[in-house]
């Protein structure tokens, strides 16, 4: 055997040695922490306005995240003067920073939205637990104004790009646009978030299936992280054994 | 990379920006931008198409050296 190899093989043998004495001590602090009597001693209600306050303060911040940069690139892009390379470059990167931003911000809004909603309603708050709602509209239609504007702009860069941000087939007008290294980089990025969701897929795994047993939290975290896990694995199965 | 090329050269005896070159051989103005810096290498298709627009061979414009490390 290559001495590469057996390195190999060392690194995923103490690798497994660490995530055991990691579960142990998961293990063994569960047990010390009493975490139900903990949660036990705080209401619905608190919880839920307490996710209200840290929900409205994420859009307001998630606002100013998507527009300040967003307001920058447009100024950049109307001083460039079409030829200078290193500030198309800039700009670039510039009008990179909203669409993160935009993205990062409907995610983490989903995961507020049900948390705060599901908390106020569960205490006896009556129509304010709807309150979540106004701040998902806000933060959809930031968004969607974000992404058409962003889009806009790229186009306006770059005269080839087809596809509007507000019609249904936006993505496969836009990859269509997309020449040879785009498409490669599209595959990269795309790969790399493939790899990023698996391990996530399996540490949350990992997590569900000690909630499951530790927290009486149930089965269906565990459902969820594995019908994304193999929605992901199929779809890319699927498209390499069309590609070969 | 040991892809080196001309493409600037090339582009400035042309008299065009990087949009236009792109334009002019069907590519987007980044893929122009990334050929220049040596960070992507084109498909023989698109190597092909840059020399024809240059008016040259491709080797004119690309060149392959064996990386000694």
């Amino acid at each position: 055997m290559k001495q590469k190899e057996k390195m190999v093989i060392v690194k995923f043998i103490l690798f497994c040695v660490a995530m055991a004495v990691l579960g142990f001590i998961v293990g063994i602090s569960a047990k010390r922490t009493d975490l139900g009597a903990l949660l036990s001693q705080t209401t619905p209600e608190q919880i839920g306005i307490a996710l209200f306050v840290v929900y409205g303060i994420f859009v307001a911040v998630s606002i100013l995240a998507m527009l300040l940069p967003l307001r920058k690139a447009k100024r950049m892009a109307a001083g460039w003067d079409g030829s200078n390379e290193e500030n198309i470059h800039r700009i670039e990167m510039q009008l990179n920073k909203p669409m993160v931003a935009a993205n990062i911000s409907m995610i983490v809004c989903y995961l507020l939205f049900t948390c705060c909603s599901y908390f106020l309603l569960e205490s006896e708050m009556g129509l304010y637990g709807l309150s979540p709602c106004i701040l998902m509209v806000i933060d959809m239609t930031c968004f969607t104004v974000t992404l058409q504007k962003a889009v806009t702009l790229e186009k306006q860069l770059n005269p080839e790009k087809k596809g509007s941000s507000l019609s249904f087939h936006f993505r496969k007008e836009w990859v269509n646009s997309c020449d040879e290294m785009e498409k490669i980089q599209l595959w990269q990025t795309g790969y790399a978030g493939y790899v990023a969701g698996s391990n996530t897929c399996m540490l949350l795994w990992v997590l569900s299936t000690l909630g499951a047993f530790l927290f009486h939290t149930g089965v269906l975290p565990v459902l969820c992280v594995c019908i994304i896990w193999l929605s992901m694995t199929i779809a890319s199965m699927r498209e390499a054994s069309r590609l070969t | 990379m040991p892809l080196y090329n001309h493409l600037k050269e090339m582009r400035a005896r042309l008299g065009v920006n990087q949009q236009e070159m792109g334009k002019l051989v069907g590519t987007s103005r980044q893929t122009i931008s990334q050929i220049e810096r040596g960070d992507y290498s084109p498909s023989v298709t698109l190597a092909l198409k840059i020399a024809k627009v240059c008016g040259v061979k491709v080797e004119d414009i690309f060149s392959y050296e064996e990386d000694e490390s």
